[in-house]
């Protein structure tokens, strides 16, 4: 399998490109719609992983962060903010995972944007495993600037 | 300029990051922490670094976010290494993985800061730590945390 870094496959765009999300990405988002809220991939490499061996549980808030705040300002049309961001480790992920994640608005007001989502891998003869859930709330900046 | 850490993994060099008056450079072994790093810690008396206190980290290019100030997902992974080194310290000789972390965003950090994190152990149950911890620039709140930790091979 061709990693991400490499070559993004057909139907995807990485999530903005620069800063924080260079250094550890690319993050992919699906270009086609679902019902289920948008859905990005992720690449695990060598330098995610924290001394045991398994991806560093910062990394996967990393990831929540930025698969819950693009799909925030998707939704919102406009720059968000990560006001809170709540997270639960249900399973470690592990070197040369391809990391899934799903992330759907739960509400939107005129301020602020509920939203959750979730990290699962699917590895060869195993059953799917969920490695994170996460419930966030972004503050819609109303400053006329258009999401990046 | 590249360096390669103790792990083999080839990490971005932090050589040229000057450490704030107060800290040394915290020795993290996670590889993850090396490559967003540096991070800096207190020191004992006895000048050896401390992981179990106060750390820092000063936000860079490699920290942003597409506003310009630092990224939520820098300051959970930098949450997450500070109230993880007080969790690890607290469980010697035992190990502990994160269940559970919550992290409110109260103010940006901006190029340039130091953004300081000081970690409390709220409890300790025999399978289960609970930790939290508050980051400041100088006098002004960034982001306070709450986790829970569980101990490995205790039910």
């Amino acid at each position: 399998m061709t990693g991400l870094q490499d070559t993004i496959p057909d139907g995807f765009e990485p999530v903005f490109h620069m800063g924080f999300n260079a250094r550890v990405g690319p993050v992919l988002r699906r270009l086609e719609t679902n019902t289920k809220g948008e859905q990005y991939i992720f690449d695990v490499r060598p330098e995610h992983l924290n001394g045991a061996g398994f991806v560093h549980g910062g990394m996967l808030m990393a990831l929540c962060d930025i698969i819950l705040g693009r799909t925030v300002s998707l939704a919102a049309g406009m720059r968000c903010t990560t006001v809170s961001l709540n997270c639960d480790f249900l399973a470690p992920g592990k070197r040369g995972d391809r990391i899934e994640g799903t992330a759907a608005v739960t509400r939107k007001t005129r301020s602020v944007v509920f939203v959750s989502g979730h990290l699962v891998v699917n590895r060869p003869d195993e059953d799917e495993s969920l490695l994170m859930t996460a419930t966030g709330v972004w503050k819609i900046l109303n400053d006329k600037t258009a999401a990046p | 300029m590249r360096d390669r850490n103790r792990t083999g993994i080839d990490v971005p060099s932090h050589n040229t990051v000057p450490i704030p008056d107060g800290y040394v450079v915290a020795p993290l072994s996670d590889p993850f922490e090396q490559f967003m790093g540096p991070v800096f810690c207190e020191p004992a008396p006895d000048g050896s670094p401390r992981l179990d206190g106060r750390m820092a980290f000063r936000v860079a290019e490699h920290h942003m976010n597409a506003g310009d100030v630092c990224h939520g997902g820098m300051l959970t992974t930098f949450a997450d290494a500070v109230l993880g080194a007080h969790a690890w310290s607290a469980c010697r000789p035992k190990n502990c993985v994160t269940l559970s972390m919550q992290t409110q965003f109260i103010r940006p950090a901006r190029i340039g800061d130091l953004v300081e994190c000081t970690p409390e152990l709220t409890r300790a149950t025999r399978a289960v730590l609970f930790v939290r911890g508050a980051a400041h620039v100088g006098d002004a709140l960034i982001f306070t945390a709450t986790s829970v930790w569980k101990i490995i091979g205790e039910a």
